[in-house]
C-alpha cells in the first residue's frame, strides 16, 4: 500500500489541480494548504470572487463547485480536483449578455456596495438549478446563508424572485424558438 | 485570532498564510488508518468549513489528511435497531438519507435545520462533533440520543457523543492512539421519541429523547445547548409504561433544575435559563405525549 | 381624522434615470467592480501587524531584533519608529500610528510587519518580544468617571474644538477620563415649574460593529518625502490632511486614491490602515505595502458607542411637553476618534421630534479600555432617539395617553424651528406618523392577546456643518461626460444619483455620464461622504457644474450658430433652437475647435452659510427623518419575539433613483431592527466574547419579517437640488423605539435596555404582572 497521495509530493508541498472553471479547463500547481480563494483570486485572476470573513460565515465568496455553493475561503484547492468550478464572471454570455440572475439583481436593487453580491449570484445561480421556480420560503432560507450588510435582503430577496421569472421566460423563448 | 507565539499579544492568522503541509487523501479506511499510526500529529480533514477557522485560531498543521475520498465513512445503515451514520455524512446528506428519514424523522429534520445551505453540502457529521465548538448543533441533538462515537484503529472503539466535553478524555491523546471517527450509532430499538427545538437558538437549544428502559419505566434524556457554555446533559427516569404518562411540565422542571449554575452566560442568566429550558423541555414532551400546548 | 396637512408633491417632471437601476449595476452584479482589496502593486509587500492581549498596560520594552533579520521582512515598526510622527483623531488627536508608552485595549496595535509575503509576516510578528506591565483597566463609563480609576490618557492629548453657536458649548477633558463633553441649551429654567409632572428614566443602548463586509485595507506608496495610497475611506481629503499632519509632509505631497468601497457605515472616516502601510512603505524603500485587516480585526479597531441615556421631561397635565433635560455618558473606547462628533450630535438630538420650551442637554464621550467607538450610521441621533422615543411610550403609559396621539399632539409642524437658530423642520412629520401606523393598521386594529404595535419616529439634522463641496463636469466633443467629484460610494448609490443630476442638467441618457476615479491630485475638494450629506450639499456643486458647463456649451453654439443665446437649448448633445432645428455639436465643436476636438469644463461649488445664531455653528441643510411602525408576536413564556410586520419611511424630498432610495431605508433599518433584538458586542470584564464572524450575529434573510416594507416619502421640500433631502442613516432611528413599544403593547413589558433580548423580554413581562398587579389590588 502506497501512502503516497499520486497527486502531491512530499517534497514540494504542492498540488496540482486541474479543473474546469467557467467552462474552460485549468491547471495549476498550487501549495497544498491553498484554498480555492486563494487559486481563484492569485491563479486565475477571478477577483469577482469576494473574501470578508474567510470562515465560510458570510457566503462573499461563495462559488459553484459541481452544482453546489461553496465558501471558496473554507475550502481547500486540491478539493476541487476534476471539479467543475463557476465564478461569477461566468454567468454573463461570450457578449456580455447578462444571465437572468444578473439582470434580475439590476433591475431590482438587490445590491447595493456590492461585496456580497457575486456570492448572493451563485447561490441564487445554485438554488435556480436545483429548483427553478422557488418559493419565497425557500429562497429566504438560501438566502439566509449569506450575508449582506446593505440591502435589508428584501430586494434580495425579491430580485431571487424575479430571477426564477426571467430565466423562465427565457427558457420558455428557447422552447419557442 | 491566535496568541502570538512569545506570549507578546494576539495576531490575526489567516488560512491564506497557512505554510503547506504534506498532504494525504487515502482512499480506505485502512490506508487512512496507516497513515494516522504513521503521522501521530497529522489533522483530518473533512469539509473543512471549521478546520479553518482553527487555522485563523493558530493550528498548522504538518501532516494532514483529508478523508473526503473514504467512501466508507459516507455510509448510512440500519440494522437491528442500530442507526450507524459515517462521520463524513454531510449535513445535507443526512437530513435526507432514507434510513434516518424512516428511522428517525425527527433526527433528520433537526439535522436539515442547522447551519446554512452552503455549510450543509461541505459539513459533515465528524466535522461538527470533532470540532468540539459550543454552538454547533450535532453535539447536542446526538448526546440527547444516546449516540455513541465509533472509533477505528487507535486503542478506544466507542465512546459517547456526550463525553466530547470531558476532560481528560481522548481530546488530549495523539491520533495514532485514538485512531479514525468513523460513524456515530444510535440504538434506535429502545427509542419511543426524539425532539429538537432550535426557535430560541442561540440562547438555549434543547434535544430531548424518551427511551424505553430495558426492565420498566422510562428515561427521559434531554440536552441544552448554548452559545459560550457546553452542551448539559439533563435525564429523568420516570415510572412510567408509557409515554403519554408523562407530565409534560413538572418533567421539563425536573430536568432543567439539573442545569448547574455554570449554565448561565452573557446571552442568559442561569435563573432565565433554567425556566427557558424547563419551558422548552415541557413543549417537547407535550409534543411527545400528544397534547399540543394551548395557543 | 387627524388634522394633519397634505404634503406638497413635487409638481415636476421626474429626475432621468429616476426609475431604472442604479449606473453601477453591471460592474457589480458582473463582478468588475474594483475594491481596495483589489489593488495590487509590482512588488508589493504585506503587512501583518501584532496587537495588545492587554486591556491597559504599560510597554516596559520591545525587542523586534529578531523580527527585523529574519528573510523577507523588509520593515519593522514600533514606537523607536514613529519618533516625531503625529497621532491623529477628529478633535482630540489622541491616536499614534504604534501604541508608545502604553496600550489602552485589548487590540491596540502594538507592532507592525512589512515582508514579501503574509506567512513571512506572520513569522516575523512571532519573533517580537514586549515586555509589558499590566495596568489596572476600566470598562464601565460610569466607573471610569470615578476619580479612582485609572487615568487612560494621564496627560491630556492635543485638542480642537469648534466655535459653537447659540446655547451650544463644547470643551476637551472635561472631567476624568471624559475625552469631550457637549452642552446645549435653551429656553428658561424656570419653564419646570409649570410642569404638572416631571419624569426621569434611565436607558442603555448597546454597541454594534459596522461589520462592512470589505474589511478596512490599504495599498501605500510612500516615501520621506511622497506619500500615494489606494484605501478604503470616506473622506479622502480629511485623510489628506490627516496624513499630512501625522507624517509632516505638505498636502501636495500626498496623493489619496479611493475606489469602490465594499460598505462603511461611518466606520471608514479617519486612518485606520493607512499610517501602517504608509510608514512600512517609507521603511521598505518606498516598496508598496498592503495592509488588509481580517474581520477579526476590523471588531478590533471600531465601534458604535454604547451609552447610558438619562432623560428627565416635564409636561402639563394634558400631555403637552414642556421641558426636557438629558445627561448621556457615550462610551467612546480607548481612542477619541470621531467620540467629540458622535457627542456633539447625541446631544443637541435629545429634545427628538418635539416642542419643548426648555432643553438642557449634556453629552460626555468616556474613554474606557475597550475598542475605540466612532462614527456609526445613525451617528448619536440612534442613540438619542432610543432614549427620547422610550420615554415618550413610558410617559404615555404612565398618564394613560396614546403612544400616538401624545407624539401627534407634541410633534413640531412643517416649518416650526428645531430650536432657535436652526432650520426649520422640512418634512411633515406627522403625516409621516399617521403614514407608517396606518400602513399597519395602528389604528383601527383588533386587540390580539400578545400582539402589539408600536410606531416611532427619528430625527436628526442631516448635511453636515462646514462641508464645501465641489464638483468638476466636463464634456468631450462627442458628447461623452465625466463626473469629477469625491463622493465615495460605498452602497448607497451615491455615484448614481449624482450622475443622473449631471444627466438631467445637461439633457442626456444617464448612461453617457461617467464617475470618474477619485485621487485627491485631481479630484475637486470635499469635506467627505458621511452625515447624509451625498445628494443635499455635493448634489448642489454637481448641479451648478454641470449647468455650467450648459452655458458654456450654448455660449459656444450660439456665438457660433449666431442664434440668440436665450433662444436655443441642449438636448442630448444637439442644440435645438426655437424653430426645432437641431445642430449636431460634434461637427461645430471640430470647426471652432480644430480637429483634436475639445472638452467643455466646468466647476462648481457649494457651502451653507454659517451662522453665530445656530448652535452647531450653521444651520442644517435638511432634516433627515425615520418613521417606523412595527408589530410583534411576543411569546410570554419564553420572552422570544417574533416581528410580524415593520413598515419604515424616508422622506427624500424628491426621489432621484427610486431603488437608491428604497435600499438606503430599508438597509438602515434592518441595522435598527438588528440592535433591537440581538446584534451586540458582548463583553465578559472588557474581553470581547464576539469579535468574530460567527459568533457576532448581523441579520440574515431570516430575521427579516415577512411582512416589512418601506415607503419612500417625496414631501418636496428639501434644500438639495430638485427638492431632494439626504437618505441613509433616518431609516436606523426610529426600529428599536417602535418595536419596544410593540412589545410593551403586547405583554406591558416596558424595556429599557438594548437588545431587547428574550430574557430581558420575559423579565419585563415580569415586572409588569408585579407592576400592573399591585395597581389592581389597590384599586
Amino acid at each position: 500500500m502506497s501512502l503516497e497521495s499520486p497527486e502531491s509530493n512530499e517534497e514540494t508541498l504542492t498540488h496540482n489541480v486541474e479543473f474546469e472553471l467557467n467552462g474552460s479547463p485549468e491547471r495549476h500547481c498550487v501549495p497544498t494548504s491553498a484554498t480555492v480563494l486563494d487559486l481563484l483570486r492569485n491563479s486565475c485572476g477571478k477577483q469577482g470572487v469576494r473574501a470578508s470573513c474567510e470562515r465560510s460565515v458570510c457566503g462573499a465568496c461563495t462559488v459553484l463547485v459541481d452544482d453546489l455553493p461553496v465558501a471558496a475561503c473554507s475550502t481547500f484547492a486540491f478539493d476541487v480536483d476534476g471539479a467543475r468550478v463557476e465564478t461569477v464572471e461566468g454567468l454573463a454570455a461570450q457578449d456580455g449578455t447578462l444571465s437572468a440572475q444578473q439582470q434580475a439583481f439590476r433591475e431590482c436593487g438587490g445590491f447595493q456596495c456590492g461585496f456580497c453580491t457575486s456570492g448572493m449570484l451563485m447561490l441564487t445561480t445554485a438554488l435556480l438549478r436545483q429548483n427553478p421556480q422557488p418559493e419565497r420560503e425557500q429562497i429566504r432560507e438560501w438566502v439566509s446563508s449569506n450575508t449582506c450588510r446593505c440591502t435589508g435582503y428584501e430586494m434580495i430577496l425579491e430580485s431571487v424572485e424575479r430571477a426564477a421569472e426571467l430565466a423562465g421566460a427565457k427558457q420558455q423563448d428557447q422552447v419557442s424558438e | 485570532m491566535r496568541g502570538q507565539k512569545l506570549g507578546a499579544g494576539l495576531i490575526a492568522q489567516s488560512q491564506s498564510a497557512l505554510p503547506p503541509f504534506i498532504l494525504h487523501r487515502p482512499t480506505s479506511l485502512g490506508e487512512a488508518v496507516a497513515l494516522t499510526r504513521q503521522h501521530p500529529e497529522a489533522v483530518i480533514a473533512a469539509g473543512c468549513s471549521d478546520l479553518v477557522a482553527q487555522f485563523r485560531e493558530g493550528l498548522e498543521p504538518e501532516v494532514l489528511v483529508s478523508v473526503q475520498r473514504i467512501t466508507e465513512l459516507r455510509a448510512i445503515s440500519n440494522n437491528s435497531g442500530v442507526l450507524s451514520i459515517g462521520s463524513g455524512v454531510s449535513h445535507a446528506e443526512g437530513s435526507r438519507s432514507p434510513e434516518i428519514v424512516s428511522t428517525v424523522p425527527a433526527l433528520a429534520a433537526a439535522w436539515g435545520s442547522i447551519a446554512t445551505v452552503r455549510i450543509r453540502y461541505r459539513g459533515t457529521l465528524g466535522g461538527n462533533l470533532l470540532s468540539r465548538r459550543y454552538r454547533y448543533e450535532m453535539p447536542v441533538i446526538l448526546s440527547a440520543l444516546g449516540g455513541q462515537m465509533q472509533f477505528h484503529g487507535g486503542d478506544i472503539t466507542a465512546l459517547p457523543v456526550s463525553s466530547l466535553w470531558e476532560r481528560d478524555s481522548l481530546w488530549d491523546r495523539s491520533l495514532g492512539n485514538v485512531g479514525i471517527l468513523t460513524a456515530v450509532t444510535v440504538d434506535t430499538a429502545s427509542l419511543l421519541w426524539f425532539g429538537y427545538e432550535r426557535s430560541m437558538r442561540p440562547v438555549s437549544t434543547v434535544s430531548l429523547a424518551v427511551r424505553k428502559n430495558p426492565v420498566a419505566g422510562l428515561t427521559v434524556s434531554a440536552v441544552c445547548g448554548s452559545e459560550y457554555r457546553q452542551p448539559f446533559v439533563l435525564s429523568h427516569a420516570a415510572e412510567a409504561t408509557d409515554i403519554t404518562e408523562l407530565d409534560p411540565v413538572s418533567v421539563g422542571q425536573v430536568l432543567a433544575a439539573q442545569l448547574p449554575d455554570e449554565a448561565g452566560d452573557y446571552a442568559g442568566s442561569i435563573d432565565y435559563r433554567r425556566h427557558l429550558v424547563g419551558v422548552l423541555c415541557g413543549r417537547l414532551l407535550a409534543e411527545a405525549t400528544g397534547n399540543q400546548r394551548k395557543g | 381624522m387627524t388634522g394633519f396637512v397634505n404634503p406638497r408633491t413635487p409638481d415636476d417632471e421626474p429626475i432621468v434615470g429616476r426609475d431604472r437601476p442604479r449606473l453601477d449595476s453591471t460592474m457589480k452584479v458582473t463582478g468588475r467592480a474594483v475594491y481596495t482589496v483589489d489593488i495590487e502593486k509590482p512588488g508589493m509587500l504585506h503587512a501583518k501587524v501584532l496587537r495588545s492581549p492587554y486591556a491597559h498596560a504599560r510597554i516596559l520594552s520591545i525587542d523586534a531584533s529578531a523580527a527585523r533579520s529574519l528573510a523577507g521582512v523588509t520593515a519593522v515598526v514600533t514606537r523607536e519608529e514613529i519618533i516625531g510622527l503625529h497621532s491623529y483623531g477628529t478633535y482630540v488627536k489622541d491616536q499614534p500610528i504604534v501604541a508608545t508608552e502604553s496600550v489602552r485595549y485589548v487590540g491596540d496595535v502594538v507592532a507592525a510587519v512589512a515582508a514579501v509575503d503574509e506567512r513571512t509576516a506572520f513569522a516575523a510578528l512571532d519573533l517580537i518580544r514586549v515586555e509589558y506591565e499590566q495596568l489596572p483597566a476600566v470598562f464601565d463609563v460610569r466607573a471610569a468617571m470615578e476619580p479612582s480609576a485609572p487615568a487612560i490618557f494621564p496627560d491630556q492629548p492635543f485638542a480642537a474644538y469648534p466655535e459653537y453657536g447659540d446655547g451650544a458649548s463644547g470643551a476637551a477633558h472635561t472631567a476624568h477620563n471624559v475625552s469631550y463633553e457637549f452642552r446645549y441649551e435653551t429656553g428658561e429654567e424656570s419653564v419646570w415649574a409649570d410642569c404638572d409632572y416631571i419624569f426621569e428614566d434611565t436607558f442603555t443602548f448597546s454597541r454594534m460593529n459596522h461589520m462592512h463586509l470589505e474589511p478596512f485595507a490599504t495599498v501605500a506608496e510612500a516615501t520621506a518625502n511622497e506619500i500615494e495610497v489606494w484605501t478604503s475611506t470616506q473622506s479622502p481629503f480629511p485623510m489628506r490632511k490627516e496624513l499630512a499632519r501625522v507624517f509632516g509632509l505638505p498636502e501636495n505631497d500626498i496623493r489619496v486614491n479611493v475606489p469602490l468601497l465594499g460598505g462603511g457605515f461611518g466606520a471608514k472616516n479617519g486612518p485606520k490602515t493607512e499610517a501602517i502601510a504608509i510608514r512600512l512603505s517609507q521603511l521598505s524603500a518606498g516598496r508598496p505595502v498592503r495592509y488588509c485587516m481580517s474581520t477579526e480585526e476590523v471588531f478590533l479597531t471600531l465601534s458604535q458607542h454604547d451609552a447610558i441615556l438619562t432623560v428627565k421631561s416635564g409636561l402639563k397635565a394634558d400631555g403637552e411637553f414642556m421641558a426636557r433635560q438629558s445627561r448621556v455618558l457615550l462610551n467612546g473606547g480607548a481612542y477619541a476618534d470621531a467620540s467629540p462628533l458622535v457627542a456633539e450630535k447625541a446631544g443637541y438630538r435629545m429634545p427628538g421630534a418635539y416642542r419643548w420650551k426648555r432643553i438642557d442637554s449634556v453629552c460626555q464621550a468616556v474613554i474606557t479600555n475597550s475598542v475605540p467607538a466612532g462614527a456609526y450610521r445613525g451617528f448619536g441621533a440612534t442613540q438619542a432617539t432610543w432614549a427620547s422615543e422610550r420615554q415618550v411610550d413610558l410617559i404615555a403609559e404612565r398618564l394613560g395617553f396614546d403612544p400616538l396621539e401624545l407624539r401627534l399632539k407634541n410633534t413640531k409642524e412643517l416649518g416650526e424651528e428645531f430650536v432657535p437658530g436652526e432650520t426649520p423642520i422640512d418634512s411633515d412629520l406627522k403625516h409621516g406618523l399617521i403614514l407608517v401606523a396606518d400602513a399597519i393598521g395602528y389604528r383601527d386594529r383588533t386587540r390580539l392577546s400578545n400582539r402589539g404595535m408600536g410606531v416611532a419616529i427619528g430625527i436628526k439634522d442631516g448635511g453636515g456643518v462646514n462641508k464645501p463641496a465641489q464638483a468638476r463636469v466636463k464634456v468631450t466633443t462627442n458628447g461623452d461626460v465625466f463626473l469629477n467629484c469625491a463622493l465615495v460610494e460605498m452602497g448607497q448609490g451615491g455615484h448614481s444619483a449624482l450622475c443622473q443630476i449631471v444627466a438631467e442638467t445637461l439633457g442626456c441618457d444617464p448612461k453617457r455620464v461617467r464617475y470618474a476615479a477619485i485621487d485627491t491630485d485631481n479630484t475637486p475638494f470635499d469635506q467627505g461622504t458621511n452625515a447624509s450629506s451625498g445628494i443635499a450639499v455635493m448634489g448642489h456643486a454637481v448641479r451648478q457644474a454641470a449647468e455650467r458647463v450648459k452655458c458654456s456649451v450654448l455660449d459656444t453654439a450660439a456665438e457660433h450658430l449666431m442664434l440668440d443665446r436665450q433662444s436655443i437649448r441642449l438636448d442630448d448633445w444637439t442644440i435645438v433652437d426655437a424653430e426645432g432645428t437641431t445642430y449636431e455639436l460634434p461637427p461645430l465643436i471640430m470647426e471652432r475647435f480644430g480637429g483634436t476636438g475639445f472638452e467643455f469644463t466646468a466647476d462648481g461649488y457649494y457651502k451653507a452659510r454659517s451662522a453665530s445664531s445656530a448652535p452647531l455653528e450653521a444651520p442644517c441643510i435638511f432634516w433627515e427623518i425615520g418613521w417606523a411602525a412595527a408589530e410583534v408576536e411576543v411569546d410570554p413564556e419564553t420572552g422570544r419575539v417574533e416581528l410580524l410586520q415593520l413598515v419604515v419611511s424616508g422622506d427624500a424630498g424628491k426621489v432621484v433613483n427610486k431603488l437608491g432610495c428604497r435600499g438606503q431605508d430599508e438597509g438602515a433599518a434592518v441595522f435598527g431592527l438588528a440592535q433591537a433584538l440581538f446584534e451586540e458586542l458582548r463583553y465578559d470584564d472588557g474581553e470581547l466574547l464576539n469579535g468574530e464572524a460567527l459568533l457576532y450575529r448581523v441579520p440574515l434573510a431570516e430575521d427579516i419579517p415577512r411582512r416589512f416594507s418601506s415607503i419612500t416619502q417625496e414631501q418636496g421640500h428639501g434644500a438639495g437640488p430638485f427638492g431632494t433631502k439626504g437618505m441613509g442613516e433616518g431609516g436606523m432611528l426610529p426600529i428599536a423605539p417602535a418595536i419596544a413599544q410593540a412589545i410593551a403593547d403586547a405583554t406591558g413589558a416596558q424595556l429599557t435596555s438594548l437588545p431587547m433580548t428574550p430574557e430581558r423580554v420575559y423579565n419585563g413581562i415580569r415586572a409588569a404582572r408585579v407592576r400592573h398587579g399591585g395597581a389592581d389590588g389597590n384599586a
